[in-house]
């Protein structure tokens, strides 16, 4: 019953697609390809950490917006594949690429190993379990010394920027769609149903905790992914940047800025906070950190159902806006 | 090898860190709201002590109530301002609202303390107590006992008070309130305004017994959570003996894997007991924090 | 059209069933059989122990004691989802519309996953308008699912049930709660349902729907069976009406109407 009072209301319906919407991030794509052309190096730089963050929300999007498990540990996924990229690189050798892939496949692999008994949690027990579990990894990276502890992975300095920027686009093409497949398969309609009723859903024969192990296990792939080209481009690997816990409620933020449960929405809200987050960064060097919370926690109380509440709601806007207000209160 | 000392050792601390779960345990038991600021809590109350100290040197211990009504004024109005609005909301809104709290209460501190490491050393730090090879440290077991008597007076304001009834009243519905004739969203505010007056005092004894910095507070929140988890939430005597159990292995841990790790063994620790048994070791469920969410 | 029904061999045999919570015993050693084809009735007064039964036959709540046979495999400790696989489907008593889904979605995941396994969602989609149809909600399949009215709501807890394509269907309370006339279209429909060839165990409190609808009637009271027979024989029987209505209301009704 908490669960129908607290319907969020998003952008795009989870199950639907909307053409209007294709055509606009396709064009949105080809501007993103050009950036690099007129050497621009500024712009490269602050997109590239932009479709970073945005492939973690919308990683964070699947096993949080589809299936409506609170996960805070996305961050831990990141520097997972950061530190499997340093480590393959530096220790053993491997080429960039297949170090990537393998970004990819081990935080999927170490998601669908945890998934099983981790996903048995609800609520606040699994949230705080993710967090926990993001947090000891790491706390272990900082410590091992094969890791280099505290004093992280160094890299030999790659290829050019617009090379990152690049990788960096694909990969989050790559989580848009297979997002937006994900959304219209099998698996997504397991998903939202999961997040709305698990019991109901498992008596109609959804084996949950297989799908739910999937997308957390899709979840940490993506974001691992994110995490192997981030540690490449940086060249130095440190434990309390690429684990960085406090992003974890940003991204959150993101996708429920843009609509967790749509296809395109963790992507938007991730390019609108992350891009303010840069502004407020270049225009208060000293207080944005504190600005920037402040922010979020405005959108946390006012907005909890992201922008396509407000626009769904229409002309009644301003009484709607205030009776979801009170809706939660005591 | 487990040596008395380090058994003594680990029980002083586990005082201090029962107290540091204390308050997080009441605000989750009552408004079913899992503060993640509790850390930062426990962070602001270890620096007032310390500002005390440093500037007027005012010895640690007498800070204490001043900790505490700092934090309680804060709480207060965090709660009452702020998450009063969202309380009703989904878990995921209250913890994003919390976590944000935390983020921005880390980031004035470090605007204003910077990141340094601090600590408290009062003249007298160095006096103990002696049993043949056994030392008892007077600063650690002045800890411990103040911990015990501030969790006592908690027992004793819920018990026997008529707010304090009130309060335990709204875990279960939301009729309480009127019994004292004061509005729920009050009611609220003082159980909040209550766990974070508690966190400010974990914090003066935590300034006393150990390195301070404006970023400790993260860790402080997951040591409360797993505290409560073991101890069995919303329950004083549970979050004591969870907490005299994660001294323990904070000083074993700290001892077998070195002090690097304590942090994660806690994690650990907190992985398995929620994977085994999300209920508690000690406790039952207490009403409004099922595992349903 | 009774008459041209066939009832066959029993589908679901359920032995010797114990569920306790605590020191209550919720489901005291229920043992009965469904019949292939047939509608049977499951009655009790309030805290019979109805809905655990249901839970226990579904896998939601696992049996303390006693055996689940269904469609001659011993199902006893499957998890839900392997026996709603099977064939096995359900609706709640407290309806469970899947909120953030339109009527159709939520339909399709019965189609998607439940006995008929389609793995298409164009597949699933088109047999989710099928059962719409069938259960009169076509021109509510884009609404969302939140937005209807309990009669809907009721008939959508049953269409993606329907649409799992069950073998055997049970139905918790599915008329609790509705108007006369509505509880006369929702005879009808399980009524159709089962001539569709669907075994139909029906719990229900509307005394009148159950006995028009029911081949056979299991009584339970405090988690035992009481009686069981066709509608005529249990509601003659002074054990059932002394559990419904008390012993008062027993000597009384039996005085007057002479059973």
């Amino acid at each position: 019953m908490g669960a129908n009072a607290s319907r969020r209301r998003s952008l795009l319906p989870p199950i639907t697609s909307r053409s209007l919407g294709w055509v606009l991030s396709v064009l949105v794509l080809i501007l993103l390809v050009a950036v690099p052309l007129n050497g621009d190096d500024y712009w490269v730089r602050v997109l590239t950490g932009i479709f970073a963050v945005a492939v973690m929300a919308e990683g964070w999007n699947i096993i949080g917006g589809f299936t409506g498990y609170a996960a805070f540990g996305q961050v831990g996924w990141f520097g997972l594949g950061a530190y499997t990229v340093g480590v393959a690189m530096s220790r053993w050798g491997w080429p960039f690429w297949p170090s990537l892939i393998a970004a990819g496949l081990l935080p999927a692999v170490v998601a669908a190993l945890i998934g099983v008994p981790i996903l048995r949690l609800r609520g606040h027990y699994f949230a705080i379990a993710t967090l926990a579990f993001g947090i000891a990894l790491g706390e272990l990276a900082n410590n091992l010394r094969y890791v280099g502890a505290s004093s992280g992975i160094s890299l030999p300095i790659g290829p050019p920027f617009a090379f990152f920027y690049y990788v960096m686009l694909a990969v989050l093409v790559l989580a848009v769609v297979a997002t937006w497949l994900i959304a219209r398969s099998r698996l997504g309609y397991a998903l939202v149903a999961i997040r709305e009723n698990e019991q109901a859903a498992a008596v109609l024969g959804v084996n949950t905790a297989l799908y739910k192990t999937a997308a957390f296990a899709i979840s940490a792939l993506l974001t691992g992914l994110a995490g192997g080209v981030q540690a490449y481009w940086s060249t130095s690997i440190y434990a309390p940047t690429v684990f960085d816990i406090t992003r974890n409620v940003d991204l959150i933020v993101m996708a429920l800025l843009g609509g967790a449960g749509t296809v395109l929405g963790p992507v938007v809200g991730a390019f609108l906070l992350d891009g303010l987050n840069e502004q407020l960064t270049g225009a208060f060097l000293q207080w944005h950190a504190v600005i920037f919370g402040a922010v979020v926690l405005l959108i946390v109380l006012f907005l909890p159902g992201g922008l396509g509440g407000l626009v769904a709601q229409g002309r009644t806007g301003v009484r709607n806006f205030l009776r979801d207000l009170k809706a939660f209160r005591v | 090898m487990l040596t008395v000392q380090q058994i003594i050792n680990g029980l002083l601390l586990g005082g201090v860190l029962a107290l540091v779960a204390l308050g997080f345990s009441l605000v989750w038991g009552i408004l079913n709201i899992i503060n993640i600021a509790h850390g930062s809590f426990v962070m602001i109350g270890a620096f007032v002590t310390y500002w005390l100290f440093d500037l007027f040197g005012v010895d640690p211990f007498l800070s204490i109530p001043i900790s505490m009504l700092v934090l309680f004024v804060l709480g207060y109005a965090i709660q009452r301002g702020i998450i009063n609005w969202v309380v009703r909301a989904p878990a995921l809104i209250t913890l994003l609202l919390t976590f944000g709290l935390d983020l921005l209460l880390s980031s004035l501190a470090l605007l204003w303390w910077k990141a340094d490491v601090r600590s408290v050393n009062p003249s007298y730090g160095g006096s103990r107590i002696q049993f043949g090879t056994l030392v008892v440290p007077y600063v650690q077991l002045s800890t411990l006992i103040l911990a015990l008597a501030i969790t006592a007076l908690l027992w004793l304001f819920l018990a026997r008070t008529r707010l304090g009834q009130a309060i335990r009243a709204t875990a279960y519905d939301h009729t309480g309130a009127k019994v004292v004739g004061i509005s729920l969203g009050s009611i609220y505010a003082v159980t909040f305004g209550i766990g974070a007056a508690i966190a400010g005092a974990a914090g003066s004894l935590v300034a006393v017994v150990r390195p301070i910095s404006p970023t400790m507070g993260a860790s402080y929140t997951v040591l409360a959570f797993a505290i409560c988890i073991l101890g069995g939430l919303g329950n004083v005597a549970g979050a004591l003996i969870g907490g005299l159990i994660f001294g323990l292995v904070d000083v074993f841990g700290a001892a077998w894997f070195g002090a690097g790790y304590a942090d994660a063994v806690v994690f650990a620790i907190l992985l398995v007991i929620l994977l085994l048994r999300p209920q508690g070791i000690l406790g039952r469920e207490y009403s409004g924090g099922t595992a349903e969410g | 059209m009774e008459a041209q029904r066939r009832i066959g061999d029993p589908i679901l045999r359920v032995a010797h069933l114990r569920k306790s919570f605590g020191a209550l015993a919720a489901t005291d050693n229920v043992s009965f059989e469904l019949r292939e084809g047939e509608i049977l009735g499951l009655i009790g007064p309030n805290g019979a122990g109805k809905t655990t039964l249901v839970n226990l036959l579904t896998g939601v709540a696992e049996p303390d004691a006693g055996r689940v046979e269904f469609n001659g495999v011993d199902v006893t400790g499957w998890a839900p989802h392997r026996i709603g696989r099977a064939g096995m489907a359900r609706t709640f008593q407290v309806v469970r519309p899947f909120a953030g889904m339109s009527v159709r979605e939520n339909v399709a995941i019965g189609a998607l996953f439940g006995r008929g396994q389609r793995h298409s969602v164009a597949a699933a989609r088109a047999r989710a308008d099928e059962v719409l149809a069938q259960v009169d909600l076509a021109a509510l399949a884009d609404r969302s699912s939140s937005a209807l009215t309990l009669q809907d709501r009721k008939r959508l807890e049953l269409a993606k049930a329907i649409a799992a394509d069950p073998l055997v269907l049970l139905l918790d309370e599915v008329m609790a709660g509705l108007h006369a006339t509505e509880i006369d279209e929702a005879i009808d429909l399980v009524r159709r349902i089962n001539r569709g060839g669907v075994t139909i165990l029906v719990i229900e409190h509307v005394m009148r729907a159950i006995m028009r609808l029911c081949d056979r009637i299991v009584v339970l009271d405090a988690g035992r069976v009481i009686a069981e027979g066709t509608p005529q024989d249990v509601s003659a029987n002074p054990g059932v009406i002394k559990a419904y209505l008390g012993a008062r209301w027993a000597a009384r009704e039996l005085g007057a109407e002479g059973a």
